[in-house]
């Protein structure tokens, strides 16, 4: 009761001052939505899939990026995953010279702000000891040994990695090591998105790793488009996978990070799927957390936490396994949020060109409604094939807007035609919400390059790069470079920014309701997971709109205990970063009465 | 194409090929070649080179009308063959010759819709009814055109009108079903998809939104039981359909008959049976020429249980291919099955005049010969099919068993299943006679191993079943071969087989309840029964 929200650096107990973002606007025209500072910040990644002309299915899936704090200085670092030379892996040499030359994945500190506005990125790949050379899909963020530092799990179309942060040695080096068998939750498939979560609410975070199919490059056949020209196969071409679910054991045995795989004890085991996407959130506000999974061509899957252990598929019977029309889409990536501001989590998903991007709304008790006809983020994604998605408050009007990144599975014909070595380049979108949970296409010109240019984009995730209050983004290609954008729409605004911790550690789960000065409450989680193959930012940030300010906070940690902000004798000053602490906020009355 | 045709399209490759100038003054321009085009099966190739060739011949004096069909007939071979912006051209262009007809901008929403280009496509469709008003066809696609790019209200202003078409009213319901399960109006939901589907039963793919109309009503019981209808894989869900002569139109332009011969084995893999019946006749309506639709065909009529008809149609090829041995060869199985053994006899007979090595032709006329008794003249085919394939391990197996009814050395038969066990070490069939030739012989090969494998059998035949039982019989665990043979003998007798030995089974059933043994002589007869067995429960 009588913590304060202290407000110095984000790494210690508070907030961060929020950056102008005056400078950086000059730079960039008013009716843009992003600045695009890839090349200003430093940022020199390119994803090599290392296509040799065979059409390898793997090719075309990979790869993910993570926005994580991994030095613990207050700003968002960059994980960028690569992809490598399959070749490689069929040659079954781990050790020749072609391999040692493979494109490895890359961490980017971020150096802070540059007077321009923009974040200046420092490769520290070898200084961090990083050496993730397997064929990457995606990453996941998660300090899994709860000792403030976070670590890292690499999905690879091969198998997984465990990195763990060791902290800041005495020359203030910031380094990882890899852990033996990723800690138990080694894994040796076709891995591409995964969660990280506390399911039982033990206190440690677990694991679900979606799986995609059973592909080998030695079963590897062409396939061909439907005018017979050599094309990459779908997953129908495949059998399904078998996603896993590992639980956290905490330290113990001389290990400093133990998983032990409870895929089948959980129930896991019961379904197989073509598995891409997957999101943890509380569909059916039982307090517990549950999972959607969005598999490619087949039912998509919804695991109910039965709160023993074990979770059942519910997906079907809650009108989320398929859309109105009853048929299994080509799910790839996948947002879980509240976007009809009524305080529940909708899923919206992302699939293939000539399908539309799903969105299922919640009643609050997990019953979804496919209401994409009437969005007009679907029936405008229909040319295209989604992957990434990240909902994030574009404005910070406070509501939650949509950004897509596209790129097709399968040949263009016409861009075939008109030469095009990688046929598969397709645009970008984002929509904009009207606060009511229907969106509109934001035209082409008002985005970058980034969002004009026919590219094959994958991972996008949403994160505050600058500190100034908003969410940036980042965009993944395959085969092609990676993107930084600053959000300019929403500078000047009025914002609230939370960092919620747990168990030392950021408390991914935890559901976080604002009351605005307005009489709105807005209600966010606590997360890395959704998307595709990627990790965003763990900070919740709130747009206020026309609020001047906000009256009170509402957390319901994953331990299912509701503790309330302010407490006496603080504020929560709007256009700051505020870390609250579990054990630190008030228990009963939601708002004090100063606040109300 | 017939053989006239394919001479005309050889003559017409070739005119090409030169660059002929047929003396048709100015010509209309022909299309490039496709960049794909080397890789499509040669016949579709000559049909996209005759189609060309008809657009060149087009000239300035040409009806206008004709012209627009030469074109489209070539948009259609570009629009099923995968190559859009080809159709959508040639479509335009057959538009622009016959504007008056609502075909072509028909054609081009359907080019549009598939590539979702909804705008595209809504204005075709609407040019398309505007031209043609009162047919269904382009207004229920209109209305479809809308509802998926979202425009609700339009779409069911349409379909509302659509209410009225004496074809397409299910079509039009299940549209308005969907629009009002998107706007949340359950009722209104149920209503139109119940109607739809009284109208269409088969018409699977309304289940699942109905059951979402019933979830929404609050009428939880129905909504299940609704949704346990609704297929689990989309490639079984059956849409509503409704009498479209112009997209007949286009199947019908769909002549690679590779196309269909792949569609229809597809079909047929996944159990489609009627659709893999379509899908192979198209390809005969395709090309007559072409014999591997036609064997198609009759297969799919064999396993639809239409075998007179199957007969029909290998009669015609038979007359249609005089020198193709896959004719006979195929007729004559069907005689057999029939047990029309001279029918049989004659056509294998002929196939072998066509292939004197032909070893199916020889296995199937040894077997036409065994069942007339003829076995030492079965043999001598069974054995010729041996040499014409040694890996043929059925006519090893099966000139063991003639041996065995001519009461031949029993170390020749041996060593023939021997032979047939090395080609095919899991054919169980081999297995068990195997096994029961060694106990006919006192033999000393029970090796628990050969038991476990017969015993795992998934489906065993009553031989096998026989096998297992004289086997355990032979090591005294008489209790277990009884269940075997009672199993066995169950089976049989829910059979009408007169073919089957079933009271040499029952003999034989007799003496391991009383705990004896089996001495009764080996029945080739029971080989015959192709009858399947539930195994003894529970299972060892």
């Amino acid at each position: 009761m009588l913590a304060i929200v202290l407000m110095a650096s984000l790494a210690c107990e508070s907030s961060v001052p929020a950056v102008s973002g005056v400078q950086g606007r000059q730079q960039v025209e008013d009716s843009l939505y992003f600045q695009d500072v890839s090349n200003a910040s430093g940022l020199d990644f390119v994803h090599s899939n290392g296509m040799t002309g065979q059409l390898y299915l793997a090719e075309v899936i990979g790869g993910g990026a993570a926005l994580v704090d991994y030095d613990n200085d207050g700003d968002l670092d960059l994980y960028l995953v690569q992809g490598g030379r399959l070749e490689v892996l069929r040659s079954n040499d781990p050790g020749s010279s072609v391999r040692s030359a493979s494109p490895v994945d890359r961490l980017f500190r971020n150096e802070g702000v540059s007077t321009l506005g923009s974040p200046m990125f420092v490769d520290v790949t070898v200084e961090a000891g990083l050496k993730a050379a397997g064929y990457g899909m995606g990453v996941v963020a998660g300090d899994f040994d709860n000792d403030g530092w976070i670590d890292l799990y690499l999905t690879n179309f091969g198998v997984n990695q465990l990195w763990r942060n060791l902290g800041r040695d005495a020359a203030g080096t910031v380094g990882f090591e890899a852990v033996a068998k990723a800690g138990g939750a080694g894994d040796d498939g076709f891995s591409t998105s995964a969660a990280a979560l506390d399911f039982d609410g033990d206190g440690w975070l677990d694991l679900y790793v979606a799986n995609y199919v059973d592909y080998r490059l030695e079963d590897h056949r062409p396939c061909r488009s439907p005018s017979s020209r050599p094309d990459y196969c779908g997953p129908q071409n495949h059998p399904p996978s078998q996603d896993r679910l590992f639980r956290n054991l905490g330290p113990g045995e001389g290990d400093p990070i133990r998983f032990v795989d409870v895929t089948s004890v959980a129930g896991i085991v019961r379904e197989r799927g073509n598995g891409l996407g997957v999101v943890s959130g509380d569909f059916d506000s039982d307090g517990l957390i549950d999972l959607y999974v969005a598999n490619d061509l087949m039912r998509n899957l919804l695991w109910h936490n039965r709160g023993d252990g074990t979770f059942d598929n519910l997906a079907l019977e809650w009108g989320a396994a398929v859309n109105a029309e009853g048929r299994a889409e080509a799910s790839m990536g996948l947002a879980a949020a509240d976007f009809d501001g009524d305080g529940d989590e909708d899923l919206f998903m992302t699939h293939l060109r000539g399908e539309t991007n799903t969105a299922y709304r919640n009643d609050g008790s997990g019953g979804f409604e496919d209401v994409s006809m009437a969005m007009e983020a679907s029936a405008a994604s229909r040319p295209y094939t989604g992957f990434g998605v990240a909902t994030l408050d574009l404005e910070n009007d406070g509501d939650l807007d949509i950004v897509v990144a596209n790129g097709d599975v399968l040949v263009i014909e016409e861009r075939l035609i008109a030469g095009d070595p990688f046929p598969l380049g397709q645009r970008n979108q984002a929509f904009r919400n009207d606060g009511e949970g229907r969106f509109t296409e934001i035209p082409t010109e008002r985005w970058g390059p980034a969002f004009s240019g026919l590219e094959v984009s994958r991972g996008l995730v949403a994160g505050d790069l600058d500190n100034d209050g908003d969410d940036d983004v980042v965009l993944t290609n395959n085969n092609g470079p990676a993107y930084v954008l600053l959000n300019r729409a929403a500078d000047g605004s009025n914002w609230l920014g939370l960092r919620l911790i747990d168990h030392q550690r950021d408390a991914l789960g935890a559901k976080v309701t604002v009351q605005l000065s307005d009489g709105r409450r807005l209600v966010r989680r606590v997360r890395t997971d959704g998307s595709y193959c990627s990790a965003r930012d763990p900070r919740v940030l709130f747009g206020l709109g026309s609020a001047t300010g906000v009256v009170g906070v509402e957390v319901e940690w994953v331990s299912r205990d509701t503790e309330y902000w302010p407490v006496a004798g603080s504020e929560l000053a709007a256009r700051r970063y505020h870390t609250l602490v579990r054990g630190e906020g008030r228990a009963g009355e939601p708002y004090h009465e100063g606040g109300r | 194409m017939s053989v006239s045709g394919v001479a005309r399209g050889l003559v017409l490759l070739a005119l090409v090929a030169v660059g002929c100038d047929l003396g048709h003054g100015d010509l209309a321009e022909a299309p490039p070649l496709p960049e794909a085009f080397a890789e499509l099966d040669n016949s579709v190739q000559q049909l996209f080179l005759a189609r060309r060739l008809d657009v060149e011949h087009v000239g300035f004096d040409s009806d206008p009308v004709d012209t627009a069909n030469t074109y489209g007939e070539l948009a259609h071979w570009f629009h099923v063959y995968g190559f859009a912006s080809e159709a959508e051209q040639w479509y335009h262009r057959a538009a622009d010759m016959d504007p008056a007809a609502g075909r072509w901008p028909y054609f081009l929403g359907h080019v549009h819709l598939a590539a979702s280009r909804f705008e595209a496509a809504e204005l075709a469709f609407e040019r398309s009814v505007e031209k043609s008003p009162g047919q269904g066809p382009p207004l229920l696609w209109l209305a479809e055109t809308r509802r998926q790019g979202g425009d609700l209200e339009g779409a069911e202003e349409l379909f509302l009108e659509a209410l009225d078409l004496e074809q397409g009213r299910a079509f039009a319901e299940a549209g308005l079903g969907r629009i009002a399960l998107s706007k949340q109006d359950y009722r209104a939901a149920r209503d139109y998809l119940q109607r739809a589907l009284q109208a269409q039963p088969r018409a699977s793919a309304l289940w699942y939104p109905l059951s979402r109309a019933y979830a929404g009503l609050g009428e939880e019981s129905q909504a299940q039981a609704t949704l346990s209808r609704s297929p689990e894989g989309n490639r079984q869900q059956l849409n509503v359909v409704f009498p479209d002569p112009w997209l007949a139109e286009l199947e019908t332009a769909r002549q690679g008959v590779l196309d269909h011969l792949r569609r229809g084995r597809s079909a047929r893999a996944a159990g489609r049976l009627g659709q893999a019946l379509q899908d192979f006749a198209s390809g005969v309506a395709a090309d007559d020429d072409n014999l591997d639709a036609r064997l198609e065909v009759a297969s799919v009529l064999v396993d639809l249980g239409r075998l007179e008809a199957a007969v029909h149609e290998l009669e015609a090829a038979r007359r249609a291919f005089p020198l193709d041995r896959r004719v006979p060869l195929a007729l004559g199985a069907q005689y057999l099955q029939r047990r029309e053994f001279d029918a049989a006899e004659t056509q294998f007979r002929e196939g072998l005049l066509l292939d004197a090595e032909d070893a199916s032709m020889h296995f199937n006329l040894a077997q036409v010969l065994r069942s007339r008794g003829l076995q030492n003249e079965a043999i001598t085919h069974f054995e010729a099919a041996l040499i014409a394939s040694p890996e043929m391990s059925r006519a090893a197996f099966w000139s063991a068993i003639c041996r065995l009814g001519e009461q031949e050395d029993l170390d020749l038969i041996r060593g023939r299943l021997e032979e047939a066990l090395l080609a095919a070490p899991e054919a169980t069939d081999v297995l068990s006679l195997f096994v029961r030739l060694n106990t006919l012989r006192g033999g000393d090969v029970r090796d628990p191993g050969t038991l476990a494998r017969l015993e795992d059998v998934d489906v065993p035949t009553v031989l096998v079943a026989e096998s297992i039982a004289m086997d355990l019989a032979a090591r005294r665990e008489f209790g277990r071969a009884a269940e075997w043979q009672g199993a066995a003998l169950t089976s049989l007798l829910a059979t009408d087989d007169a073919r089957c030995a079933t009271e040499v089974v029952r003999r034989r059933l007799e003496r391991y309840r009383n705990r004896k043994a089996s001495s009764a002589p080996w029945e080739p007869s029971e080989i015959l029964c192709e009858v399947r067995v539930t195994p003894p429960s529970p299972r060892l």
